[in-house]
């Protein structure tokens, strides 16, 4: 199941490549009909999966055994959630691309690749696997952002690619160093044998493949200092791009941090556990501040993304069950609500050719359904309760309080706090020029949202008032596997 | 099976090959199909190579294809009979000699990776090099393929020189000529001083830093498609070599050349790829490029001691997928010009050479699930079992810096605007560094069909070979 998961947008990819000029456009059906399969194999998955019951849906097959490479895949609390995103944003995403008319084979084969890159990130169990995965991403949305972006595209494509890339080579010689170690490319076992033996694998050489794994992840997430990428390649990258980017591939580092570096080198994060929190912090209010001085919404968005990712790695970096449930709450409701706002934003920018917030102008007047999923949208990015924002946020704060008593940096929590006010003040501000005020010029006279902007909008919707509603609902798969993780680096629940 | 030396036909399929080539006026064969009856030679020399029965240990032990060498030999043929494929049907005029002289390059290539003794590694070495320099000056009537040509014939003779000293030195030193067993360390200084300088042999003819100033020059001065063998075949042979050397004398090599392997290794890679970025010919590129993977391939020689024959495997595939792309790299884009921006609205004009330029440029990034991707996957894995664990590190970053010109063919060919109508396609332009788009008219591109298999096979080749490579270790392995 989960190999058709993978595999399925390949096909597509295939058929798109091989359709004749004369049917181009047949390619976004191909698109839609491949990414609804998958959306709906994803609903199945959720329905046959156990809450607590570790890994399923195992699928293990000898792929090189000379080094012992398998191709292994399944899912656990951790993973499936992110998975079943990907799949939602993926058929979402391909709605929202329905007008683009500019090579549409192209662009819809590279939008189904990316899609398979991404949901076998979250399910290879085998570091090769995995990293060919991780590295697969890269291509399609190189092709993606240099195609279809905007003015500066070439240089934000060359800049994501170089960047990234930069990360993951470092990844690829800490998984070949942890294999020569160990013997094997096994996650799960490596995971687990770092539980039951603790002294698994010397500290000084966990230090190193750590911090080699780190700065693969922090780039991606991304982290300050390593962020610069981001609002180049969000800014340059088309709607699509932009929301599987924010929503499923910054998720990716963040994935990575608790599903491999954590269990499998616990005394190396531990030694780290200061530096990710300080790094954690910074991301947050200096993305927070940075997103005040924009002029372009998305790149406001963009820079609220690198702070709202700081509560992910704040709570990653406090270690415990609360803290890796805080991380999956806050990957999960970001990727929603980040999501909508790229759609929206880009919607906004189909109609009237700009995103400056000076141009922009009341907008509530002439759009009323647009501002009012807008605001909503909004709310939920700053973490108001009942909505999935605020389950992310103050899980992470409540994780750093208690998580960092034992490093003695309780006080960072304070400033993550004040990152929450940030986040607040800038979003209302946004509001406030954008939504509300007398309509300007170009916002005159522009039709409020179709039929299919609503049903892109809407289900992301739904399942923000769900989860903000009902933690449970996320939270029952997560956390038994977050149990599982915090036992294994030793700080219990 | 063959066996014995019976495991010396596929040779004499190859000459068998030249010899058609060669007396192809007489057998009233056009160049065309002459070219055509070579690829059929080495292919069929290929299979040989399948069918033989590895190490065993001929002549007095003084040649022995081991399980990797068969490999190499099967994947140079391949390469060669491709080549041939494609000129059959691209080049005009007159290629019966290019044909004769790509299948003796290629048979003193498959000679050079069993050669187990000195003298014969120099014949070989040098039956490898000659027909190369006459592939790079083809046309005599174009000077700069003519200066390209003395070039690498200039440096390459005076290289081999020192190494035939060196080769005496080690004789007077160890007593023997036997690489197995050329313990050199009774000579004092002497010795050493002999393998120091039978290395500098090999490394020019790999473009190792600071013996790599010819590969540049030489290749952008000549024909693209002459380029495209001299850049694979003989370098693959020649890489091996580097590979084989230490291997065989693992016993008693002395460790200050390991010293010598890791600098050289390390110079190699960060001059070749930063002296890259500032190129703008395809071929200077590619030039660079092979002197940055030479230094990839020497991390995982350093470690010979510690991987053992892994090092041997792992260093093997990653010469086959390496030159394989390069192969397919320099051939799809011979037809466009000379420089990167001749690649512009590559994809609007021949759409599927575009993506299989995509492909080939990423598997030399080393993006998986391509076989580049693998050959370093490997070649890593070697080199992080020794001490050397730094050189690995420069290897990454060095890769990070060569994806960037990786990357400028594929924004070329999907990217940039053609400047005009032919602008890039007439030749009168010259490029900033003196670099001219001239002999497009060599190409002929009537017919399609071999040369259209060439590229799409090599491209099928590099997708399928990495995930599949397990089975090419097995094989190796099967051997022993």
């Amino acid at each position: 199941m989960l190999t058709l998961i993978m595999f399925l947008p390949l096909v597509g990819v295939l058929l798109c490549a091989l359709l004749p000029k004369r049917f181009e456009g047949a390619a976004k059906y191909i698109a839609l009909f491949t990414t609804a399969a998958n959306a709906s194999l994803a609903a199945f998955l959720v329905g046959g999966f156990t809450r607590g019951g570790g890994m399923q849906f195992e699928t293990v097959i000898d792929w090189i055994p000379q080094i012992g490479m398998q191709y292994h895949v399944g899912v656990d609390g951790i993973s499936m959630p992110i998975l079943v995103l990907s799949c939602v944003l993926a058929f979402l995403a391909v709605i929202a691309s329905w007008k683009i008319d500019e090579k549409p084979k192209f662009y819809f084969a590279m939008l189904l690749l990316l899609a398979t890159g991404m949901n076998g990130v979250f399910t290879a169990l085998d570091f090769v696997l995995f990293y060919v995965f991780w590295e697969i991403v890269l291509v399609p949305m190189y092709f993606i952002i240099n195609q279809w972006g905007g003015e500066r595209r070439q240089y934000a494509a060359v800049k994501f690619f170089l960047y990234t890339f930069f990360g993951s080579v470092f990844m690829l010689v800490g998984i070949i160093a942890l294999y020569l170690q160990t013997g094997t490319f096994n996650m799960v076992e490596l995971a687990n044998g770092a539980a039951a033996l603790p002294a698994f694998v010397p500290f000084g050489f966990q230090w190193w493949v750590f911090a080699a794994f780190l700065l693969g992840f922090a780039i991606k997430v991304p982290m300050w200092p390593f962020h610069t990428w981001l609002p180049d390649a969000h800014v340059e990258a088309p709607t699509a791009a932009s929301v599987l980017l924010a929503g499923i591939m910054l998720k990716m580092g963040t994935y990575g941090l608790i599903r491999i570096a954590l269990p499998i080198l616990p005394e190396a994060f531990l030694w780290f556990q200061p530096l990710i929190a300080v790094l954690a912090v910074i991301s947050i209010i200096y993305g927070a501040i940075v997103a005040f001085a924009q002029t372009d919404v998305k790149k406001l968005v963009a820079y609220s993304s690198v702070s709202h990712m700081g509560f992910a790695m704040l709570g990653i970096a406090a270690g415990t069950a609360t803290g890796i449930n805080a991380a999956m709450a806050v990957n999960i409701s970001h990727g929603l609500t980040t999501g909508m706002l790229f759609f929206l934003v880009g919607m906004i920018y189909e109609r009237t050719h700009t995103r400056k917030i000076k141009d922009l102008r009341g907008v509530a007047a002439q759009m009323p359904i647009y501002a009012g999923l807008f605001v909503f949208a909004s709310f939920a990015s700053m973490g108001l309760p009942m909505l999935s924002g605020f389950m992310g946020e103050f899980l992470a704060l409540v994780a750093a309080w208690q998580g960092f008593a034992a490093i003695n940096m309780q006080y960072l929590t304070v400033f993550a706090a004040i990152g929450i006010l940030l986040g607040g003040a800038y979003m209302l501000w946004l509001l406030q020029r954008v939504i509300f005020g007398e309509p300007s010029e170009v916002v005159e006279g522009q039709k409020d949202l179709n039929f299919r902007e609503i049903f892109v909008l809407v289900p992301l919707a739904v399942f923000v008032v769900a989860f903000g509603v009902r933690w449970s609902l996320l939270l029952d798969y997560v956390d038994p596997a977050a149990k599982a993780i915090a036992r294994a680096i030793g700080l219990g629940a | 099976m063959l066996s014995g030396y019976w495991t010396l036909i596929p040779y004499a399929i190859l000459f068998f090959g030249v010899l058609i080539a060669l007396f192809a006026d007489w057998a009233g064969l056009s160049s065309r199909l002459a070219a055509l009856f070579g690829a059929a030679c080495a292919l069929v020399a290929g299979l040989g190579f399948t069918l033989s029965e590895a190490s065993q240990l001929l002549f007095g032990g003084r040649f022995m294809l081991s399980v990797s060498g068969r490999l190499v030999s099967v994947g140079l043929c391949i390469i060669t009979a491709l080549w041939l494929m494609w000129i059959a049907d691209r080049v005009k005029g007159r290629t019966r000699e290019a044909t004769a002289l790509a299948l003796l390059s290629v048979m003193g290539a498959c000679m050079l990776v069993g050669a187990r003794e000195f003298i014969t590694l120099l014949v070989a070495l040098e039956l490898t090099a000659m027909p190369s320099y006459v592939l790079l000056g083809y046309w005599a009537h174009r000077r700069r393929s003519l200066e390209s040509a003395m070039k690498y014939f200039l440096f390459s003779v005076l290289t081999t020189l020192v190494m035939t000293y060196g080769v005496s030195l080690v004789y007077a030193a160890s007593g023997t000529t036997m690489i197995v067993g050329a313990d050199v360390s009774g000579g004092g200084l002497i010795g050493l001083i002999g393998l120091v300088m039978l290395m500098v042999g090999i490394f020019a003819k790999v473009s190792a830093v600071p013996f790599h100033f010819w590969a540049p020059d030489a290749y952008a001065g000549a024909s693209a498609w002459g380029v495209a063998f001299v850049a694979t075949v003989p370098k693959a042979a020649a890489m091996v070599t580097l590979l084989r050397l230490p291997a065989l004398m693992a016993d008693t090599l002395p460790e200050s050349l390991i010293t010598v392997f890791v600098i050289i290794g390390i110079m190699s890679m960060v001059v070749g790829s930063f002296a890259a970025l500032t190129q703008d010919t395809i071929r200077r590129i590619m030039a660079y490029s092979g002197v940055v993977n030479v230094g990839f391939l020497l991390t995982g020689i350093a470690a010979l001691q510690t991987a053992g024959s892994f090092a041997i495997f792992a260093g093997v595939l990653f010469i086959l997928f390496y030159v394989l792309a390069v192969f397919g790299v320099l051939l799809v884009t011979a037809t466009e010009g000379d420089r990167v921006s001749d690649l512009a609205g590559l994809s609007e004009r021949r759409p599927v050479a575009a993506w299989i330029l995509v492909l080939l440029s990423l598997s030399l990034i080393g993006v998986p699930p391509l076989a580049g991707f693998f050959g370093k996957l490997y070649i890593f894995t070697s080199a992080l079992t020794s001490s050397y664990v730094y050189m690995v590190v420069i290897a990454v970053l060095c890769s990070v810096v060569s994806a960037f010109y990786y990357l400028r063919f594929m924004k070329a060919a999907f990217f940039d605007a053609v400047p005009s109508k032919d602008g890039a396609r007439t030749g009168e332009e010259i490029a900033g560094n003196g670099a001219v788009s001239e002999g497009l008219d060599e190409y002929d591109t009537k017919h399609r069909l071999f040369a259209r298999t060439a590229l799409v096979v090599a491209t099928t080749l590099i997708v399928v070979l990495g995930p599949l490579s397990g089975y090419l270790i097995d094989w190796m392995m099967a051997g022993i």
